[in-house]
């Protein structure tokens, strides 16, 4: 048996235990809205015990073996894979929502592009029942313009979409660069601080919220060498080990925009989930799908629309007219080489040349041939010439890739001419859509779009005829018809009329923007249940603490108790003396 | 399973974002009066009101074509009528001196009238109707029809038409699939075999006057056997426009169905349900109360107010 002062000592040891537990439930209790606070527990073991000589063992009391982490690894990793897809899915959503946005259908139809359409298809209706009136031309002219800026209006929002993306992209990688670096210091740290068996519980529990983060932005996959080091990867490739912590940089590629790489080998960045790839497909994606297909409807559109139109005659002939778009090299072939956004257009044909008198009696008509493969802009404006040497009429001249056909010095006074064949025949070549020469529509695409300068100033060479009689509204109706005749658009594989087009392009967006909304929500769902499970068994429960609490103080008094009789004994046995 | 303060703040918080979500969604249903805000809220029935109200707008544009072309061929038929009367009047006027016992002196008066209703035909052959000429085909701009007066300016001897041609016809388009023509040209009513030929009204006319003025009774029989075929060929004409007017009304007629329907189909599908929205919001607000009373209650509880 061993002396009085040891049984003093087990009672030290006790009252010693119990504060140390009651400081760790205090800190539990005060963390218990710390964000990636993991609950501690002391471990408690019994000293070793030591015989007194007469071959049994006493125990010496208590100690404390270690403050621990109540933390499941497992639901960890299962968390943070989810969390990458998560973020992916967050940012592709928002993506979907602001393009919704951008196409406005259902809250206001009428500025819409479905409704523009629309008024722009009755006003060429209302002005083949009115050809002669100079207000529904007016009205077609503006219809049209609205149109156009509804088609920019779109294109420069998406675009702006595409910009403010780009601007996520980059704060995100710096953002990413940031966590990083944050996680090759604390790993430094876990190393040196770290003394087995303890462990360096803060520091862990700021890693695993670092972490964390970094899965929903990166997507990134942890691997615990058990040394207190976590080698982090992003879907594959080493971020961070070691000393070493590789980083991210953007750098701008040929549209303008950043591509993601990393700063030592200047290689791809490969993103298998998290924001940035949801930022970079939305980007790269979702919104340049969208933008081709409004872009290819407007390029239907302004094909369809000049097409009838440059065969067609208004109010008013020409007396001057300078093409609308500019070939590269006059000298090119028109119809494969010239840069014309219409070249394909372009077949063997002819278009007509008709110049009329100030009373509207035909003077002269000539038919200006074209031929696919070889016509250049030179030679059409040659033949031009020679076929109007004889009485002087017209004259064409190039320059800077543009032709320009006016009247000339041979034309009496009020003359005027026409692209339309007295009969009726109009270009049957396509040249003239694609030069832009008696057209409607100017430009290429959602972009471009317009309407041609020379209509808006003199709405009387809208045409609606394909004679120079007021009355005849054959290119008119033939327009306003447009809106039920069919036509494969873009890389649509079936033929659709614009508003069917249109139409799909809405339910697509609809459908898709649906479907990430609900892969959104239970994606939510999914990476909910898994932080109620590790919050379940990590987090702190305070009923479960004051639970705890009651109980150690209950230990700590009894333990007092204790040296106090300890304390009597002493007394007694020192009164014997 | 183990339940920690911060999964109840948690959990009650995400309910409650939800309960006031719902409640939100469905104030705004019943403050904008639609179903569906976006096309994900149900990318079919948002196809379909857009195709509806394409449609809608379309026919909107075919209603006004037909009405327009329903008061051209209203304005037509009447000046149709007119000439009709016009021509029975001179035919009657000719008639009544035609035979033997009328002096010369009688049907040199009816050759005076004869000449004066001629005027008037030919100011009513060049009718406008909205600053556009009835008859003059597509040539709406130009009068259709000039008379040639002699040398003193009383006698027509003539009547030319526009040189630029007066037979133009032009169409509107009534539906997705129909271009109707709408005019009916002076050629068809005054000149069915050209100008000059046996059948040119004016030509008839001209020729009848001559015939009473030149006492020529054969002239006389034939001119006024040709007036009676050129009456019914007015006539002919006129009920060819009232059939076109039939024609256009009952197109008007199946559009305004078609559009009542894709109005009806498009605000079952867009507008909402008041009565049902607002029982909607009524128990939306009701789960939100129940939410928030029951959040308040809970996260007073602890071990604490114990011990």
């Amino acid at each position: 048996m061993g002396t009085i002062f040891s049984s003093l000592n087990v009672g030290r040891l006790g009252l010693l235990a119990q504060q140390y537990a009651m400081h760790v439930l205090g800190n539990n209790i005060a963390n218990v809205n710390t964000e990636g606070y993991t609950r501690r527990r002391v471990i408690m073991s019994p000293t070793p015990s030591v015989e007194f000589g007469s071959g049994m063992f006493f125990g010496t009391g208590v100690k404390v073996d270690d403050v621990e982490r109540v933390r499941d690894t497992f639901l960890d990793v299962y968390l943070r894979n989810e969390l990458g897809t998560l973020g992916t899915l967050d940012k592709s959503n928002a993506a979907y929502k602001q393009l919704e946005a951008v196409f406005n259908e259902l809250s206001d139809q009428g500025r819409s592009l479905s409704g523009m359409m629309a008024e722009f298809w009755n006003a060429w209706q209302t002005l083949s029942t009115e050809p002669e009136s100079p207000a529904m031309r007016q009205a077609v002219v503006s219809n049209g313009a609205s149109l156009a800026s509804t088609f920019q209006y779109m294109r420069d929002r998406l675009h702006g979409l595409r910009i403010d993306m780009n601007t996520a992209v980059s704060t995100t990688v710096e953002e990413i660069n940031t966590l990083a670096a944050q996680l090759q210091e604390l790993n430094a740290q876990i190393i040196t601080s770290e003394n087995e068996p303890h462990m360096a519980n803060d520091l862990r529990d700021q890693r695993d919220v670092i972490i964390d983060q970094l899965s929903q932005l990166a997507g990134v996959t942890t691997r615990d060498f058990g040394d207190g080091e976590m080698v982090v990867f992003m879907n594959g490739q080493m971020l961070v080990s070691g000393n070493t912590v590789r980083t991210l940089e953007t750098a701008v590629n040929a549209d303008g925009l950043y591509d993601v790489q990393w700063s030592d080998t200047g290689a791809a960045a490969d993103l298998g989930a998290g924001e940035l790839k949801g930022l970079l497909d939305a980007r790269d994606t979702t919104i340049p799908s969208y933008i081709s297909r409004v872009d290819a409807l407007a390029t239907q559109i302004i094909k369809e629309v000049n097409r009838l139109h440059s065969q067609g005659n208004g109010l008013d002939l020409y007396t001057t007219v300078t093409s609308g778009q500019a070939v590269s090299d006059p000298d090119a072939v028109l119809s494969s080489a010239a840069g014309l956004p219409f070249e394909d257009e372009i077949s063997t044909g002819s278009f007509w040349l008709a110049v009329y008198d100030a009373d509207g009696t035909l003077l002269e008509e000539q038919q200006i041939s074209v031929t696919a493969g070889v016509s250049t802009l030179r030679t059409v404006g040659a033949e031009i010439n020679t076929d109007f040497s004889a009485n002087g009429y017209l004259h064409a001249n190039v320059s800077y890739g543009e032709i320009s056909i006016a009247l000339d010095t041979g034309a009496p006074a009020g003359a005027t001419f026409s692209f339309v064949k007295s009969d009726g025949t109009g270009d049957t070549s396509g040249l003239l859509l694609a030069l832009e020469l008696n057209t409607f529509f100017t430009g290429e695409d959602a972009d471009t779009i317009d309407v041609s300068s020379v209509i808006q100033n003199n709405p009387s060479l809208v045409a609606t005829a394909s004679s120079t009689a007021p009355g005849d509204n054959t290119i008119a109706l033939a327009i306003g018809n447009l809106r039920n005749d069919t036509f494969v658009i873009g890389t649509d594989p079936d033929a659709r009329t614009f508003d069917t087009y249109h139409e799909m392009t809405i339910s697509t967006l609809g459908t898709e923007s649906a479907r990430e909304g609900s892969l959104l929500t239970n994606q939510q769902n999914v990476v909910e249940a898994f932080e109620q499970q590790r919050q379940s068994y990590s987090g702190v429960n305070l009923d479960e603490e004051l639970a705890q609490l009651i109980s150690v103080e209950h230990a700590y008094t009894a333990a007092a108790r204790y040296i106090t009789t300890i304390d009597g004994m002493l007394d007694e046995l020192l009164s014997i003396a | 399973m183990r339940v920690t303060q911060s999964m109840v703040t948690g959990t009650t918080t995400m309910y409650l974002m939800r309960d006031l979500e719902q409640l939100q969604a469905a104030q705004q249903k019943i403050a904008t009066g639609k179903n569906y805000t976006l096309p994900s809220d149900n990318p079919i029935a948002a196809t379909q009101i857009l195709h509806y109200s394409s449609r809608i707008t379309e026919s909107e544009q075919y209603r006004r074509a037909i009405d327009s072309g329903l008061a051209w061929n209203e304005m037509t038929s009447s000046a149709l009528t007119q000439v009709e009367e016009l021509l029975s009047d001179i035919l009657s006027i000719s008639q009544a001196v035609s035979d033997g016992s009328a002096t010369s002196a009688e049907r040199a008066q009816a050759a005076g009238n004869i000449n004066q209703l001629l005027e008037e035909l030919v100011m009513l052959a060049n009718r406008k109707f909205k600053d556009k000429y009835i008859f003059g085909g597509d040539e709406t701009l130009t009068a259709p029809f000039t008379a040639d007066y002699d040398a003193a300016g009383t006698l027509v001897t003539g009547v030319t038409a526009n040189p630029n041609g007066i037979d133009g016809l032009w169409g509107y388009l009534v539906s997705d699939v129909d271009t109707v023509t709408i005019n009916t040209p002076g050629s068809k009513v005054f000149q069915p075999n050209g100008e000059g030929a046996t059948d040119d009204v004016f030509v008839i006319l001209t020729e009848l006057r001559a015939a009473h003025e030149n006492n020529d009774f054969t002239a006389l029989e034939t001119q006024e056997e040709r007036l009676r075929e050129a009456i019914l060929h007015v006539a002919d004409v006129n009920a060819g426009v009232g059939n076109r007017v039939n024609h256009l009304e009952s197109i008007g007629e199946n559009l305004d169905a078609v559009v009542l329907s894709y109005e009806a189909q498009r605000s079952e599908l867009e507008d909402a349900d008041l009565t049902e929205a607002i029982v909607e919001y009524n128990t939306a607000e009701s789960i939100y109360q129940a939410a928030l009373a029951s959040t308040a209650r809970i996260l007073q509880f602890s071990l604490a107010n114990f011990i």
